[in-house]
């Protein structure tokens, strides 16, 4: 009998694929950034962000592509990519951080403190996002937005194009996970 | 009397002379805004033709080259291999073929997952005008598709993707 189980659960576990109870993975995760100035507003968004949320330690790890992120202007993106990012040098930036006061079994909307380090143009930064985490059966979506200031993460902006770009920069996102399977 | 009559056709002459000069200078005028117009004209086909080369010479010439073309399991082996492939191919649309593993979206964002190996599959992020395209698709089917290669995290990322 304990044979037979043993069996049925082997095949069971050969024909569906391996679901990872608490792991969850996003594969298009959205990241928009804004700069508002008086002279011009600058947005972008990246909608092909990978994140994975392990509920067992509430840690969530987010990367994205930079030149995945596109903008409203063609030259904006080259000078992004080409300038202040420079894309081909530091290709990635990764957030890797915890979701406080998060209680996994809440099926519903949370409001949730994300902390942890920021890395981006090769520089790590503590920082800190007000989110609301929403969980909803096998999904688990994360939305919120925080500050990021230009001069911490070392970007150079030529003197003549200051006024273009604000000092701080909103960033703003929006993860849909599902269960992860292996 | 004689006097008179010199006097008036003095004042004849002089005004026929007068109007021959004024229709002289009106064609002159003329002829000098028909320059400018041709002037112009030539200026504003300089512009576009300069646009042109600009804007479309480039694409059409991008255009007659041959994509490259991978299966999605080579493109993964490739990326996992060489850093060459992802420096040579970054930003350049290649052509890819593989079996779709699923179809997925994210607020009204639709991506197909290829399958790949080693863990890492392709997600390619398709273009607005090839959403209704996807109700025909099936997982499993065989499929091929171009788009904009933008490197790799989990899986290898193509966006503005077209079925082919």
């Amino acid at each position: 009998m304990t044979n037979i189980t043993a069996l049925v659960l082997s095949l069971l576990a050969l024909t569906k694929p391996l679901i990872v109870e608490d792991k969850f993975i996003c594969r298009q995760g959205q990241v928009s950034f804004f700069s508002y100035t008086k002279v011009e507003n600058i947005k972008a968004i990246n909608t092909t962000v990978y994140s994975i949320l392990n509920l067992e330690n509430k840690e969530i790890a987010v990367s994205m592509l930079m030149k995945a992120f596109t903008f409203e202007k063609s030259l904006m993106q080259s000078h992004f990519n080409e300038s202040y990012i420079e894309s081909d040098t530091y290709p990635k930036a990764f957030f890797t951080g915890k979701l406080e006061n998060y209680k996994p079994s809440f099926q519903g909307i949370q409001t949730v403190t994300i902390s942890g380090d920021f890395t981006l143009h090769g520089v790590t930064k503590k920082v800190e996002f007000k989110a609301q985490v929403n969980r909803e059966k096998n999904d688990i979506k994360i939305t919120g937005e925080g500050v990021l200031a230009v001069d911490d993460f070392n970007i150079n902006i030529p003197p003549i194009l200051r006024p273009n770009i604000s000092k701080t920069i909103k960033l703003t996102f929006n993860l849909k996970h599902s269960r992860y399977e292996k | 009397m004689n006097n008179c009559i010199l006097t008036s056709r003095v004042r004849t002459f002089e005004l026929n002379s007068e109007t021959k000069d004024s229709k002289m200078a009106l064609q002159n005028t003329k002829r000098y805004g028909l320059l400018a117009y041709a002037a112009f004209a030539t200026f504003v086909a300089f512009c576009v033709f300069c646009v042109f080369c600009v804007f479309w010479f480039p694409n059409d010439l991008a255009g007659n080259r041959p994509l490259k073309s991978v299966s999605s399991k080579e493109l993964v082996e490739e990326i996992h291999e060489q850093q060459s492939f992802v420096d040579e191919y970054i930003e350049k649309e290649i052509k890819v073929q593989g079996v779709l593993k699923e179809i997925i979206d994210a607020n009204n964002i639709y991506a197909l997952i290829l399958e790949g190996g080693n863990g890492m599959n392709v997600l390619c992020e398709i273009n607005d005008n090839q959403v209704k395209k996807l109700s025909h698709l099936k997982p499993n089917q065989k499929i091929t598709l171009k788009g904009v290669f933008k490197g790799s995290l989990h899986d290898a990322i193509l966006i503005n993707c077209t079925l082919l």
